[in-house]
């Protein structure tokens, strides 16, 4: 057999996801069937031309599995790489436009606070200005949020307690929320410290809460724990000394298909209301403090919702004592 | 009533700014980078300077520290909006630093404003 014609088999057999066991298993059976069915053949030579063509095929199937693989650690570089350059590219973006928007917010607050004095306290001509007025505060603190994401490469880290940024982020968090949502904070890490820069694990709490919020509505739980990653059995490798954050929903969960492009720039289910950069932030923010994010989701069958945990290098552990009497847990 | 010169880029928040001001009967002046600005400072000495940080020609900073250079005592507000990889924040704290006496961070309120405006002049 020629090395051409075995490669193409060797091709067919691993588009056929048989393995190199198979193949020996093949060259058994044939050695046992000739053997079978021809006695009288001289097994030797039989046995060399059977095995030289099969000793091909293993080695080509070889080859033809190890292009398979290169092929699909190429294709995993580029999406990174092309994910990386994309996030880059918002950042450029923010930062680019930022200063002019935040002159033209500048003056439509000052025109609309002006023609606001014009009208008097009873006159709903004044509600819709003061609607602008807080529309526009919405809108710079998108701005903010989009050049911080720009700054992340030039922050820097300093040491911080986790729980209690946490606490921080989720009481102003908490005002927020419709009624109908119930906020538990469940801290089994108490004082662990991470390195990171001012305002970026606010961010990544935050960001991860409003999303979760979001998809719950009116109503549901959002929990968010505390652990170290060692007590987590689905932790990614090389996380024995993090520590985890996981913000948990019973919201509308994410099919497969949103999963999968959840952490791209601009990527929301939630057009024209989000501006799809919360969890490519996020996402950002975590990479560079050199942690890990995964996202378990279910959106059908009897219980929907999402958790997402993300981990982070732990420096140090602070304090044993819980955050409080009840025993780590806070509802807000 | 106060004398304010106004060192804004922007053409669309400097006349607003200036409405604003206006309204609030003060004389209002406006100038379009550091370097007219200062022009106009040597010329007129207003009671009060409210310039952007982030301007061609000279900018806000460099307008703040040519002003200490004359030995004049005319208090300065520092706006911004912020540029690049760099926040509304961190150029008002550098204003801050050399000296200026009140900053607001774009965009603002026209309460926010006002106590600036109080808080610079009373010095």
């Amino acid at each position: 057999m020629a090395l051409a014609e075995a490669f193409e088999l060797g091709r067919r057999l691993v588009g056929e996801k048989a393995s190199p066991d198979d193949i020996v298993g093949l060259h058994h059976e044939a050695m046992l069937h000739l053997a079978t069915t021809q006695p009288l053949l001289p097994m030797g030579s039989a046995g060399g031309q059977l095995t030289l063509p099969l000793l091909e095929l293993t080695m080509a199937h070889g080859m033809v599995f190890r292009e398979q693989m290169e092929q699909k650690y190429q294709a995993l570089v580029s999406a990174r790489l092309e994910q990386s350059s994309r996030l880059e590219a918002v950042g450029t973006l923010a930062a680019g436009i930022a200063h002019d928007f935040n002159n033209i917010l500048g003056s439509v607050v000052g025109y609309a606070e002006m023609t606001e004095d014009a009208f008097s306290n009873e006159d709903p001509l004044r509600h819709n200005l003061r609607q602008i007025v807080m529309a526009c505060a919405r809108a710079q603190a998108l701005v903010a949020r989009m050049l911080a994401f720009a700054r992340q490469t030039s922050s820097e880290p300093v040491l911080q307690e986790l729980d209690d940024e946490m606490y921080q982020s989720l009481a102003l968090l908490a005002p927020t929320l419709s009624n109908g949502i119930e906020l538990v904070f469940l801290n089994h890490h108490p004082g662990a410290q991470v390195l990171a820069a001012p305002g970026h694990i606010q961010q990544i709490v935050m960001n991860l809460c409003i999303n979760a919020a979001e998809a719950m509505g009116d109503s549901g739980e959002l929990t968010i724990t505390l652990t170290a990653a060692a007590d987590e059995w689905n932790a990614p490798k090389g996380h024995d000394e993090s520590v985890c954050i996981c913000v948990s929903d019973t919201g509308s969960g994410m099919p497969p298909e949103v999963q999968a492009r959840a952490f791209d720039p601009f990527f929301s289910t939630k057009a024209p209301k989000g501006s799809g950069l919360g969890l490519s932030v996020t996402h950002g923010i975590v990479q560079q403090l050199g942690g890990d994010i995964t996202i378990f989701s279910r959106s059908s069958g009897p219980k929907t919702g999402t958790q997402i945990r993300v981990y982070l290098p732990c420096l140090e552990t602070g304090r044993e004592a819980p955050c409080n009497e009840e025993g780590l847990w806070r509802i807000f | 009533m106060a004398h304010i010169l106004i060192i804004e880029d922007d053409e669309h928040f400097r006349p607003m700014l200036a409405q604003m001001l206006t309204q609030d009967n003060h004389r209002v002046r406006v100038a379009c980078n550091g370097e007219e600005g200062m022009a106009m400072v040597m010329a007129e000495k207003p009671d009060l300077v409210i310039t952007d940080v982030l301007m061609p020609k000279m900018d806000g900073i460099d307008f703040v520290m040519a002003l200490s250079r004359q030995n004049t005592s005319i208090p300065v507000i520092a706006i911004s909006g912020g540029r690049r990889a760099i926040s509304a924040e961190f150029n008002l704290d550098s204003a801050s630093l050399i000296g200026v006496q009140a900053t607001l961070a774009k965009p603002f309120s026209r309460t926010d404003l006002r106590q600036a405006v109080e808080k610079a002049l009373v010095g």
